[in-house]
């Protein structure tokens, strides 16, 4: 345990389990009325000289990072834990378990840290009662505390475990209806006990920032799931990209289809090269050494290929600037599906000129086995590449929408219905 | 002639000019609370000891929860069967008085309210209905209380030692009246909830000043 987890324990006072004898501390204010012996079970009546009320034996310890005596602040408020209660509930046919400590502060009164599955929740009592509704109906409207909520679930609490002081006196077994509702970070709640109804206002915490604040070193688990009040954090990386992706996107993507637009550059010639086996050459100016020029062949192959060697070279001083070979292949027949082609009858080859002059394109049908058919041969200068620009604009657009998407992805973890998204 | 005299009939020491709107006060440098009757100044008794608690109100320094906030003049600490609580007297941004309940974080404001009925303090039990003004309120907290110390200034006479009879009553929409029973009389306020969490100091910011 390093020196920044030491456990912060409260100044404690002690008083001796009257029904034991064993040393309790005494950390609450007055309003706490019961002392739950943490050795025997013992519920003891702190305004009537801790009188017996009740015994609940081999009570199963609850998981939890935290124990009574440890101060920490919450909220801006320090504050001790000075109870431990835990609940079990059948949600939805299923079994959860959850631990809350009883908080005090000399200031604030008493609250609840909450423990669940590795997440951390501190939930207050208030008096902000809810507008409208009362009635449960999954992700319905609940406003209450100036905040609007959703209703997010509804089960019936039933206490397995308690320690310490409390706000009340409590039974083992007692149970309480409750109806959550959640406004991440925040959540609402209406407990309904048998006599009265409360209403408690949940914030979820950070869970290294509260360990830390408690100095307890946070050796456990990773947390389960998303919690109802657990707000979505992209992280400044993800966020930074896609802000970036929301502006880029829409650039690239207009850039691209100018590009596409007047892109296609000026035609300088075309020729006809009728016997490629013998092959031939066209000469030609290009002006600007800046854009890419290009060389577009056409040949009608059909069920067949065929390939061409390329040489361009300076006409002025025959140097060879630039060679290319590459061929033009066209498949097309039926199957089972219909119709199916493959291939082009159509192939580019873009280079940059090297200085603005005459060139000559010696062009010759290589390989033998090649199909011998008249060639198209179009030269283009000034020509803009627009599919790059789109493939930014792609990628751009993917960061933006990575995080709606990774947003949704949580979404649909916290409400459990990845297949009812009625956003 | 009005009333001139801004000494502790006690000690001597001044007296804050405020005592010409306050009733009574707790003088600041001996033990004694001073009240103002017709223009006279009488020593009303002795101001207790007022142990310091950590409180999110302290005398002179003004807080602020939600759009409205408070200056705590006086302090009064009343012990009943759990424990204590204070009831501070304190004037809020628009010069009204009011009184701030504070019990371990449970906090009420409360202004003064006219029951218009006669009560009998036998009839009010814990769990009684009763119907004030048209609304229904159920007795949810039965007590007294005796007043412990005094501190700063207040509208009214109060006397450390003395015990009053007190009554909450819990209506809808979390409504809450408090009524007090001394002397034969019964005084009563109206009061809202605050959450702690929400009280924070006043600061002078520039939209705040002049505020």
């Amino acid at each position: 345990m390093t020196d920044a987890f030491q456990p912060k324990d409260a100044r404690v006072a002690a008083i001796n389990c009257t029904a034991c004898g064993s040393p309790l501390p005494a950390l609450a204010g007055h309003r706490a009325r019961a002392m739950v012996c943490s050795y025997c079970g013992a519920v003891m009546d702190r305004h009537a000289e801790y009188a017996l009320l009740a015994r609940y034996r081999d009570m199963p310890r609850p998981d939890g990072p935290f124990r009574i005596g440890l101060s920490g602040e919450i909220l801006g408020v320090m504050q001790t834990i000075v109870g431990i209660v835990a609940i079990r509930a059948q949600i939805e046919g299923a079994g959860y378990g959850w631990t809350n400590y009883q908080l005090y502060s000399p200031t604030h009164g008493y609250s609840w840290l909450t423990w669940s599955d590795g997440h951390l929740t501190h939930s207050r009592k208030t008096r902000d009662m809810p507008e409208s509704g009362g009635h449960f109906a999954y992700k319905a409207p609940l406003n209450a505390a100036g905040r609007a909520f959703r209703m997010y679930e509804h089960y019936v609490a039933r206490i397995t475990y308690l320690e310490g002081e409390l706000t009340w006196i409590p039974s083992l077994g007692d149970t309480t209806e409750v109806i959550e509702a959640v406004d991440p970070p925040y959540g609402y709640a209406v407990v309904i006990g048998e006599t009265e109804t409360e209403f408690e206002f949940t914030s979820y915490l950070d869970r290294a920032q509260t360990m830390a604040a408690f100095g307890v070193e946070d050796t456990f688990p990773r947390a389960l799931g998303v919690h109802g009040t657990q707000p979505f954090i992209a992280g400044s990386f993800h966020t930074a990209l896609s802000k970036a992706g929301k502006w880029f996107a829409p650039i690239a993507l207009t850039l691209g289809l100018v590009f596409a637009a007047i892109g296609a550059g000026q035609k300088i010639t075309e020729t006809l090269i009728v016997d490629t086996d013998r092959g031939g050459s066209i000469v030609f100016p290009l002006n600007r050494p800046d854009r890419l020029a290009e060389v577009r062949l056409s040949a009608n192959v059909y069920n067949a290929w065929s390939w061409y060697d390329m040489e361009l070279t300076n006409e002025e001083t025959d140097e060879t600037v630039a060679e290319f070979d590459g061929g033009i292949e066209y498949y097309e027949g039926y199957d089972s599906d219909g119709k199916w082609t493959e291939g082009s009858q159509t192939v580019t080859f873009r280079f940059k000129p090297p200085e603005a002059g005459a060139y000559r394109l010696t062009i010759t049908t290589g390989d033998p086995q090649s199909a011998r058919l008249p060639v198209r041969v179009e030269i283009r200068e000034n020509v803009m590449l627009s599919r790059y620009l789109f493939g930014l604009g792609i990628f751009f657009a993917l960061c933006a929408l990575s995080l709606w998407f990774r947003r949704a992805r949580f979404e649909a973890k916290r409400w459990g219905d990845d297949e009812e998204e009625d956003d | 002639m009005g009333f001139d005299g801004t000494n502790c009939p006690n000690c001597g020491a001044d007296l804050p000019d405020t005592l010409t709107r306050a009733k009574m006060v707790a003088c600041a440098y001996c033990e004694s609370t001073v009240i103002l009757e017709d223009d006279v100044l009488r020593s009303a008794g002795e101001k207790g000891v007022m142990a310091e608690e950590p409180s999110l109100f302290v005398l002179g320094r003004e807080i602020q929860y939600r759009r409205e906030r408070f200056l705590p003049v006086g302090q009064a600490r009343f012990s009943y069967g759990a424990g204590w609580w204070d009831e501070f007297w304190a004037v809020n941004g628009a010069g009204e008085g009011v009184w701030v309940s504070v019990d371990e974080g449970e906090i009420a404001v409360e202004r003064p309210y006219e029951i218009g009925v006669t009560l009998s303090p036998d009839r009010l039990k814990k769990g009684a209905r009763i119907s004030l003004n048209g609304e229904t309120f159920t007795v949810t907290e039965a007590d007294s209380a005796t007043c412990m110390a005094l501190r700063g200034e207040f509208p009214e006479a109060l006397h450390v030692g003395q015990t009053y009879e007190y009554w909450h009553l819990s209506g809808p929409n979390g409504r809450l009246v408090t009524l007090e029973y001394s002397d034969g009389e019964f005084a009563a306020s109206e009061g809202t909830w605050v959450d702690p969490y929400l009280i924070r100091p006043y600061l002078i910011r520039p939209e705040n000043a002049g505020a």
